[in-house]
């Protein structure tokens, strides 16, 4: 079976070294055969990709510990629920399913841009093949899935902090925002390769990098979950290198998205949205190097495994095949227009794109400046979460305040009168939070303050683009409200969904903010009839309970939890100790309450005389970050949704001139 | 052994599939039609023909949704109008390969 299996990728290999051939051989040439030829080879790499990974699922779920990755990273006591997340718990499942996605999107994309795009075809396999060479590369020389060994009785078992059901979601979505941003990168490349820099390419990534970038957010919100419930520190975000590898690309994505709305209405910043969105998969390639190379646990286990090198190497040629593109092309890229006035919305979404980048910037030099620090001398410094703390307040506060600035200035340019008028009411309400803020006793943290304020002011001002709206609809076509609100959203779903996607965005910033500088805290030893305070909570520890699961003991505290005298329950923080895998894992208990927030408490150790060391959180409207969700996937499924009216103006367009492309 | 001849069969399939295209006579439609400098130009014009339109009917709801006042409303129709009209007076003098 492992013959089959590696065979299968050394022949998807050549399969794209020849696609990426015969793409380059049809753009020459302009040879319909090769083209065909090299689509073929795609959807052939496909099939082997899905063979390979037949037989690799085949080998963890039959126990078949002969396979190495199977045996470090399963074990026969492991629930079969995770058995399919052991896909991505290794090296060389990840990088199988990297490849599976990408075959599969390649295709997808092949096939949507076939009528619009044609000529952009060749270029397309081409770049798209090259990609996917170099993943196979991988799969097939430094991490195979596929390498075999004498069969242990037992595998090593799966990492526990990854034996939760967000694990099973969580790295997937990642995953299909990490391979997503393939797609618009190749478009790009494409089309300079072409010289179709025209806004059609703009048009057809656009979709691809929002779905992308909201796979990316949903991954990073999931992930953050598991990390609240499952890892068992208080917080949901520790600016880990691997939960900023998501975060760098989803940033420089989110000014792809904003920036590239500019393009199509004004035709400027087109060199700056080719780099975007080569940042954006440079990012998404790093991400995977950072999380997969075993540089982030030390400098010398990425030159041990020599799997960083093909990535420093990828890096380079998406980076500098990129530059050599722009260079080539600069004199199609010139910008239509210029900006008129600084007080305009193209303007806004500038300095929204300079702070979004600088934000990712500041987050590349915290993952690698501790990687610089060990290569350069033999002691890794680590940058701490203050570091990050300041620029996510240095650029987050401008950032929310463009949110709400950005939908009341025109394009072009605004002027005193029409700023007064439309600024009035969002900035009285953010004047009037930030007093009441402050007025509640919450004035302790100036970020804080301003934060919330900012958050006033741009959930009155995204309101207020409803009404306004709403209202125009019905002075001009005689709607009532309902009518006239939801037409306007359906006719306008980028906007509107955008609009839904910052109220998401508010709600995280109020969840993360009210979370974690008004969150009180609270820690102690505790025997039996003994009482922690935190908040107006009081836990009375009862004793320690013992349960046996599938492949764990659990040993947990019972906690009685009392708030101004009525009982609220009873709470059991645990620590389990995973037999085969021979590790413990936090198993922190969360009591949940939408109005209020969450009392959050970890059990920090069992003493052997039966007192247990009880660590204890109160945290005011934590449940917003998991309500933004809602509000995020809301407004990107609204968003993404296929426009029948736009696509109808796109094809009428380029429907007068017949280009080349498929019949 | 099996192993061995399993293989085999697949990478004939995949031979099969990939070099079919190839074999087969060529003919004239098999010509990729090249992308001119002309076309670009076409192009372009039509892209700033509908960016202007684009433009407009975006100005018509600022307008009222109250975020642009009315002289400035209409300086940029106006401007955006001549754009317009530009635009489709190129398009227009432009060599019969245009169909629209």
């Amino acid at each position: 079976m492992a013959l089959i299996g590696q065979g299968a990728l050394i022949l998807a290999l050549l399969l794209a070294l020849y696609a990426a051939a015969g793409g380059l051989f049809a753009g020459l040439g302009r040879d319909r055969r090769f083209l065909t030829s090299a689509r073929n080879a795609l959807w052939g790499i496909l099939a082997l990709v899905v063979i390979a990974d037949a037989i690799f699922l085949y080998a963890i779920f039959t126990h078949d510990f002969s396979f190495k990755v199977v045996a470090d990273t399963t074990s026969r006591s492991l629930p079969a629920g995770y058995m399919f997340t052991a896909w991505w718990g290794s090296q060389a499942g990840s990088l199988l399913l990297w490849v599976t996605i990408l075959a599969a999107f390649s295709l997808l994309a092949l096939r949507a841009t076939r009528r619009a795009l044609g000529e952009l075809q060749p270029w397309l396999i081409m770049i798209l093949a090259l990609i996917g060479g170099f993943f196979l590369l991988l799969l097939v020389v430094p991490a195979s899935p596929f390498v075999t060994q004498l069969a242990p009785a037992d595998g090593v078992g799966l990492n526990p902090s990854l034996q939760n059901p967000y694990m099973a979601i969580h790295p997937p979505c990642l995953y299909l925002g990490y391979v997503g941003l393939a797609i618009p990168f190749a478009l790009a490349m494409a089309a300079m390769i072409a010289g179709r820099t025209d806004a059609r390419w703009l048009v057809a990534s656009r979709r691809w990098t929002l779905a992308s970038w909201g796979f990316l957010g949903i991954g990073m919100l999931l992930g953050s979950h598991w990390a609240y419930t499952e890892v068992g520190w208080g917080g949901f975000w520790a600016w880990d290198p691997v939960e900023n590898a998501a975060l760098m690309p989803w940033l420089v994505a989110t000014a792809f998205l904003h920036s590239v709305m500019v393009q199509e209405r004004k035709g400027m910043l087109k060199v700056w949205n080719i780099c975007l969105i080569s940042g954006a998969f440079a990012l998404s390639i790093f991400g995977t190097f950072l999380t997969r190379s075993g540089i982030l646990s030390s400098i010398h286990a990425f030159v041990s495994t020599n799997i960083g090198w093909y990535f420093v190497f990828a890096l380079a040629a998406v980076l500098g095949g990129a530059f050599v593109l722009i260079l080539w092309r600069l004199p199609l890229l010139r910008a239509d227009q210029r900006i008129e006035s600084l007080v305009s919305r193209e303007a806004t979404f500038l300095f929204n794109n300079l702070l979004l980048v600088g934000l990712a910037f500041a987050v590349l030099w915290g993952v690698i400046f501790p990687l610089l620090t060990e290569a350069v001398g033999s002691v890794r410094e680590t940058v701490s979460t203050p570091f990050y703390e300041f620029f996510v307040i240095a650029f987050g506060i401008p950032l929310l305040l463009l949110m709400g600035i950005g939908p009341l200035i025109a394009w072009r340019r605004a002027s005193l009168k029409q700023l007064r008028r439309s600024f009035l009411w969002p900035v009285v309400a953010g004047l009037v939070a930030g007093g009441v803020m402050i007025g509640f006793g919450l004035g302790s943290s100036w970020p804080g303050v301003a934060a919330g304020s900012v958050c006033a002011f741009v959930t009155v001002t995204i309101l207020s683009e409803f009404v306004r709206g709403a209202a125009a609809r019905r002075s001009i076509h005689g709607e009532n409200w309902l009518v006239a609100l939801s037409r306007l959203i359906g006719r306008n779903r980028r906007r509107y969904g955008g609009y839904i996607v910052h109220l998401g965005v508010i709600l995280f910033v109020i969840g993360a903010i009210g979370s974690s500088t008004y969150q009180s805290h609270t820690e102690g030893l505790l025997k039996p009839g003994q009482s922690l305070k935190v908040g107006s909570n009081v836990l009375t520890f009862v004793g320690v309970e013992k349960t046996r699961g599938p492949n764990y003991v659990e040993r947990a505290a019972v906690l009685n939890v009392t708030s101004d005298g009525s009982s609220l329950g009873t709470l059991k923080p645990a620590k389990r100790s995973y037999l085969r895998e021979q590790t413990t894992s936090n198993e922190v208990a969360i009591r949940t309450t939408m109005t209020a927030g969450d009392l959050f408490i970890i059990l920090d150790g069992i003493r052997g005389d039966g007192a247990v060391q009880i660590k204890a959180f109160y945290k005011p409207v934590v449940g917003l970050l998991w309500i933004a969700g809602f509000f995020f996937v809301g407004g990107v499924i609204l968003c993404v949704w296929p426009d029948q009216r736009e696509a109808r103006r796109i094809m009428r367009r380029y429907a007068e001139e017949p280009l080349p492309g498929e019949s | 052994m099996v192993a061995a001849l399993v293989l085999a069969l697949i990478a004939l399939a995949v031979v099969i599939g990939v070099a079919w295209p190839l074999v087969r006579p060529a003919s004239a439609a098999d010509q990729l039609d090249p992308f001119t400098d002309d076309q670009r130009r076409r192009l372009a014009l039509r892209e700033e023909r509908d960016l202007a339109l684009a433009a407009l009917k975006e100005l018509e709801v600022d307008h009222a949704t109250h975020h642009i006042g009315d002289e400035d409303y209409a300086e940029l129709v106006a401007d955006y109008r001549a754009r317009a009209a530009e635009a489709i007076r190129l398009l227009d003098a432009e060599l019969p390969s245009t169909t629209g």
